[in-house]
């Protein structure tokens, strides 16, 4: 009975492990390249504040990557971790298909 | 540039958005056809349906009209508002948006108590989630009440009144089906409201870089400061702090009134330090009379009587002494040593029998309370240096917004709407993309606000102040079309309007699915058949929205920015932290995490509520003893940067000590909020939908 076989597997310990823990690497993994740009900023403010208020073209450097430049750095995180997690889910179906084990 | 009376233009355009309103619910009623419907909109929203619906509601006044006022007022430290309301986001993609859907409830104390099978759960859930949506109420309220009486120079109540009225109607008819539609649609009104204005203003008053470009940074210009463009009256109210004026230099201005002054220096000097008269911060001889008045702190001071139609000049800044020696204090930023500077700072009361004090400035003076070009430009300005704790303030401020985003349970509750944990993920993807694109505007209003309408520093808060400036500089372009800046401003009003609409209409919904299916369905009457259960959400529609209506008629004078960070702070240490726990951590339990949410949350509203009344003066001596103590009181005024983590930590600690307590099936729970639905689980929602009805 391969269908028992399949309830087995999905509704094990291992399972959920593996699929838990394999969603929360790669959200974690880009949870820290945007903590390192959100937080990043306020440093280099602190740290080098000559080149941070630089300006070119009426805007200083930092205020151009807060109030424009960033957003399309978080689409692009979030544009990764949406494919990806679409991605691991496809393959976290066929880890409880029998064939495949 | 001062208007009276009744603005038609504007008026017609929010008698529009109104009608519009109420015409698009009486539409979806016809298909509502049971309780999913009105709790979760059968959870069948498409992505970009859902997308522009949950950024609809996300974007209320206070990132209408809010944001672009303090970008205006204190410069680049505030664009950590509209970063942190947008890339919250990220944060609720990443750990929240998808296993929140595949739990399948309808509210959040539904997952509450799904999560850990613990009824005493959901009651916490439901006072927080009650708790925080009558907090964010309070602001919109009070947004739509001061919109009308700058439109319609009508009552405060009357505004109230209106989208009160307005929002629980539409709310009552199509519950989370009807406001879906309807938040979508007035995303797209906000978006535009925002951007076409700006876009035209662009033709007649130069670019955004171009705008930026007249304030300088450099050191021989940096210290400049706005000066009026034409002749301005600007009106103080006898309120603490409305009638404190900063003049930063010399400045002149006449009283339009007997008006009694008391001149101070514009920063704390120490106790030990050469006394500093008044006459020092002046250039004008100072008036012979004076009056001793009562401080409200405590103890007596003396205010100079200056008569109606008398000039006064304040003088440059001076620097402090000790024994004729100069004071010198660490710059909070560079860390360099630098003198102690001040200026003269004045606190207006009339002395006469009126109602405010009326000052006349002449135009090409600077204009007071205004920061300087290049602390207004540069990072660590006013905003965050204010505690000399420049630093502590920005990373306590942009974790309170961007967790607070995460713990917002109407934002919360749209994720059920979503067919699937997968669109769910999606959706959240889309919403960064419209808020992000939304985000770019508002900064823009501050940048020509600074440069164009500079006399709304002059007041410090009320209807003409930096708060205002969305509405107020589209007017501008009258000068070069008639009528056509009362057009562009007629468009920014009714943006603002709608922000107050779809936020209250979210908050309605969350509101009243606490009560009616929480507390109704699940507490008093679980055996409800779907018809009652239809009625009750009506009925609890209309006492929530009743209830909002009265405190929001309460909290005319209240700061719109303040209430709204009460939510945000509330939501990011109760909220926030116990659903990421929630879906992540299977060793937690249902007192752990409730513990956590409720003690976290509520420590955080007491270190807001104590700086409240510290500068609304309530309790005089606290404000005395935090500034004395400004790292204990950057920390009360964004608690975040203590609040998460403390909330985190008693979640893990108490877990830890009643360990014996963890659901025994939280194996099966985790499978069902992180396997993909492809999978076919049984018992895959938390909530069976009931069988569709007709009504």
């Amino acid at each position: 009975m391969s269908r028992e076989e399949k309830k087995l597997d999905l509704y094990s310990e291992e399972y959920v492990n593996r699929i838990m823990s394999s969603q929360f690497r790669l959200s974690v993994r880009l949870f820290f390249v945007f903590i390192l740009v959100l937080l990043g900023l306020p440093v280099l403010n602190l740290a080098i504040p000559r080149i941070m208020n630089l300006r070119v073209a009426g805007f200083t450097l930092t205020w151009f990557f807060l109030a424009v430049l960033i957003y399309p750095v978080t689409w692009l995180i979030s544009w990764i971790y949406v494919r990806s997690s679409i991605n691991l889910e496809r393959e976290a179906v066929s880890w409880t298909d029998p064939e495949d084990n | 540039m001062q208007q009276q009376g009744i603005q038609v233009i504007p008026l017609l355009a929010v008698i529009f958005l109104v009608i519009l309103t109420i015409v698009l619910g009486f539409y979806i009623r016809k298909s509502v056809r049971g309780t999913a419907d009105m709790y979760v909109a059968s959870r069948a929203v498409s992505v970009s349906m859902n997308s522009a619906a949950i950024s609809g509601e996300y974007l209320s006044a206070a990132s209408f009209m809010g944001v672009a006022g303090m970008i205006m007022k204190t410069g680049y430290d505030n664009i950590w508002y509209p970063v942190g309301y947008a890339t919250g986001y990220l944060f609720l993609l990443l750990f929240i948006a998808g296993p929140l859907r595949r739990f399948g409830a309808y509210t959040i104390p539904d997952f509450a108590e799904g999560r850990y099978d613990s009824p005493a759960f959901r009651k916490v859930a439901v006072i927080l989630v009650l708790c925080i949506g009558l907090f964010y109420t309070m602001p919109q309220m009070k947004g739509a009440g001061t919109a009308l009486v700058n439109i319609l120079n009508t009552p405060y109540w009357v505004g109230v009144l209106v989208v009160g009225a307005v929002i629980t109607f539409n709310v009552a008819l199509g519950g989370m089906k009807g406001i879906t539609f309807v938040q979508a649609v007035q995303y797209w009104i906000k978006m535009m409201a925002i951007s076409v204005p700006v876009l035209i203003m662009f033709i007649y008053l130069g670019g955004y870089g171009a705008n930026l470009d007249m304030f300088h940074n450099d050191n021989e210009n940096g210290s400049r400061l706005p000066v009026f463009r034409s002749d301005y009256s600007a009106t103080y109210k006898p309120d603490p702090p409305l009638n404190d004026i900063t003049f930063g230099t010399t400045i002149k201005g006449i009283f339009q009134q007997d008006t009694l002054v008391r001149i101070t220096p514009s920063r704390r000097v120490p106790k030990d330090s050469d006394t500093i008269v008044s006459q020092q911060l002046m250039l004008s001889r100072l008036p012979d009379e004076t009056r001793e008045v009562v401080l409200p702190a405590g103890g007596k001071a003396i205010a100079h009587l200056f008569k109606k139609g008398s000039e006064f000049e304040t003088g440059k800044p001076i620097t402090v002494t000790k024994n004729g020696e100069t004071v010198m204090v660490i710059d909070p930023v560079t860390r360099d040593k630098i003198p102690l500077e001040v200026s003269a700072k004045f606190t207006v009361t009339p002395a006469g029998p009126e109602q405010a004090t009326i000052i006349t400035y002449k135009a090409g003076q600077p204009v007071p309370n205004a920061p300087t070009d290049k602390t207004w430009i540069e990072p660590y300005g006013t905003l965050t240096s204010q505690y000399g704790h420049p630093v502590l303030y920005t990373y306590s401020l942009i974790i309170a917004i961007v967790c607070g985003t995460a713990g917002l349970p109407h934002i919360l509750v749209r994720f059920y709407t979503n067919p699937d944990g997968k669109t769910a993920k999606k959706t959240t993807f889309w919403v960064m993309i419209l808020l992000g694109c939304f985000y770019i505007f508002p900064p823009i209003f501050g940048v020509m606000g600074r440069a164009w309408v500079p006399e709304l520093y002059a007041v410090a808060g009320g209807a003409r102040s930096t708060d205002s400036v969305v509405l107020v500089l589209p007017r501008l372009l009258n000068n070069y079309i008639p009528h056509f800046g009362d057009l562009l401003s007629a468009i920014t009003s009714m943006g603002a309007f709608a922000g107050f609409m779809t936020t209250f209409s979210g908050l309605l919904v969350s509101l009243t699915s606490a009560l009616a299916h929480d507390v109704y369905g699940t507490m008093i009457n679980p055996k409800a058949t779907p018809s009652q259960k239809v009625s009750a959400f009506r009925v609890f529609a209309i006492i929530s929205g009743s209830t909002a209506i009265m405190l929001g008629m309460y909290v005319e004078n209240f700061d719109i920015n303040m209430m709204v960070g009460w939510a945000f702070a509330i939501g990011a240490a109760s909220y926030f932290p116990m659903l990421i726990v929630s879906t992540w951590w299977r060793k937690c339990t249902a007192i752990g995490a409730g513990v956590g949410m409720l003690v976290g949350g509520g420590s955080a509203l007491v270190a807001i509520v104590t700086t409240m009344l510290a500068d609304k003066e309530v309790i005089p001596s606290l404000g005395v003893w935090f500034s004395a103590h400004p790292v204990v009181r950057t920390l009360c005024e964004q608690p975040a940067i203590w609040a998460v983590p403390f909330s985190l930590i008693l979640i893990y600690v108490v877990s830890k000590i009643t360990h014996r307590h963890i659901p025994k099936n939280s194996g099966w729970k985790m499978l069902v909020l992180h396997a993909p639905e492809e999978l076919n689980l049984k018992n895959r929602n938390y909530i069976e939908e009931d069988e569709v009805i007709i009504i």
